[in-house]
């Protein structure tokens, strides 16, 4: 092991100790707190009958619920609109792509045969064999 | 012209159906199903929405960071794809539970915020994935950027239980209803909150999976660019 990979690997120990450290720091405290969230612990019962209300919360539940659905429709609209742009685009490109290609063989084709084939293919004489 | 990378599944469409199918049952279970509560009222109402949000929120966080480990493993982009997915997704419930949590607590606490443990703690996580998801918007992402990014959310990972328990541990404001000993649901409430979460569940599937369909797809095209490129497509740009 050189001096470099050794100072790298007691680098690493040292970050994965500190992380390990800092991961257990909450955990301490949580073994601290155990009863809290009991003590505060609510109960949610159903009304029987008419109710009045001392702040209304009706507006607060709406645009709760309309900003819900607005962040999940825009959301879903915004992802529907780039899908499709990024599926047109990439669909010219294989296209474009294919015909590079095939364009790229048909010129390599007869070079690859020799510039007398090259000349042929260029100028074909009367009754000349293809191959 | 469709690729295999842009084609919607059966499965996908199927999934879409039944996210929104349980989606409109749910408001049926919230607004006619589910009783008004006796002390909050009806602003109790976004609860049905808030607790499955933040449910959604760990779904999408947790997604990103296992995947971030599985990319800073195998270096494949479809680990990739579906760490961007859940830290994206992730951020949408993040700021949906950010936001409707002031709404309800305007009312039941008198005030928008607070820095209770654990909103404060929801805010730092969200926090964490809004750099990943800045980050990874930077165009495309070179090897360091993803490998920074991976670290960056396995980070955030740590802070998921923290906030979980923040709330049972710590001393703040922010209520407990399910727990061990007193607090609790009358029955239709908590039916409906389970169906909710049970509709979330869906959504937030369907959601990753066309995210990370989308980053496929984008992932397909910068490959063809390379490949353009090489061929002399591209020399102008």
């Amino acid at each position: 092991m050189t001096p470099r990979e050794g100072r790298a690997r007691r680098l690493g120990w040292l970050l994965a100790g500190a992380l390990a450290a800092l991961s257990a720091l909450p955990l301490g405290a949580l073994a601290q707190e155990q009863s809290a969230g009991e003590e505060r612990a609510m109960t949610m019962e159903a009304a029987t009958g008419a109710q009045t209300e001392n702040i209304p919360g009706g507006m607060l539940m709406v645009v709760a619920y309309g900003v819900v659905w607005a962040l999940v429709f825009g959301y879903v609209g915004w992802l529907g609109m780039r899908q499709s742009k990024l599926a047109g685009d990439l669909a010219r490109l294989s296209d474009d792509i294919a015909r590079a290609s095939s364009k790229a063989a048909s010129k390599a084709e007869p070079e690859a045969a020799g510039p007398k084939a090259a000349a042929t293919k260029k100028k074909p004489k009367k009754g000349a064999s293809e191959d | 012209m469709s690729t295999p990378a842009t084609r919607p599944s059966p499965i996908w469409l199927g999934l879409g159906a039944l996210t929104a199918a349980l989606l409109l049952a749910d408001l049926y279970m919230i607004f006619i199903y589910a009783p008004v509560e006796l002390r909050m009222g009806i602003v109790q109402k976004i609860f049905y929405f808030h607790v499955p949000s933040a449910y959604a929120m760990y779904v999408g966080f947790a997604i990103c960071g296992i995947a971030s480990a599985g990319y800073l493993v195998r270096r494949t982009e479809r680990w990739d794809a579906v760490a961007v997915a859940g830290a994206e997704i992730g951020l949408l419930f993040c700021l949906i539970v950010l936001i409707t949590g002031p709404l309800w607590a305007r009312k039941a606490w008198g005030v928008w915020w607070t820095w209770d443990p654990r909103l404060t703690t929801t805010m730092l996580a969200g926090m964490i994935f809004a750099a990943y998801v800045v980050l990874r918007s930077f165009g495309d992402a070179g090897e360091a950027e993803r490998r920074f990014a991976s670290a960056l959310a396995i980070v955030g990972l740590f802070v998921l239980p923290i906030i979980h328990y923040s709330v049972q541990r710590w001393r703040g404001t922010h209520p407990t209803v399910i727990t061990s000993q007193g607090g609790g649901l009358a029955p239709e409430m908590l039916q409906t909150l389970l169906f909710s979460i049970g509709a979330f569940t869906a959504l937030v599937a369907w959601l990753i999976w066309t995210r990370t369909r989308h980053e496929r797809t984008r992932q397909e095209l910068a490959r063809l660019e390379v490949e353009a490129a090489e061929v002399g497509l591209l020399e102008d740009t």
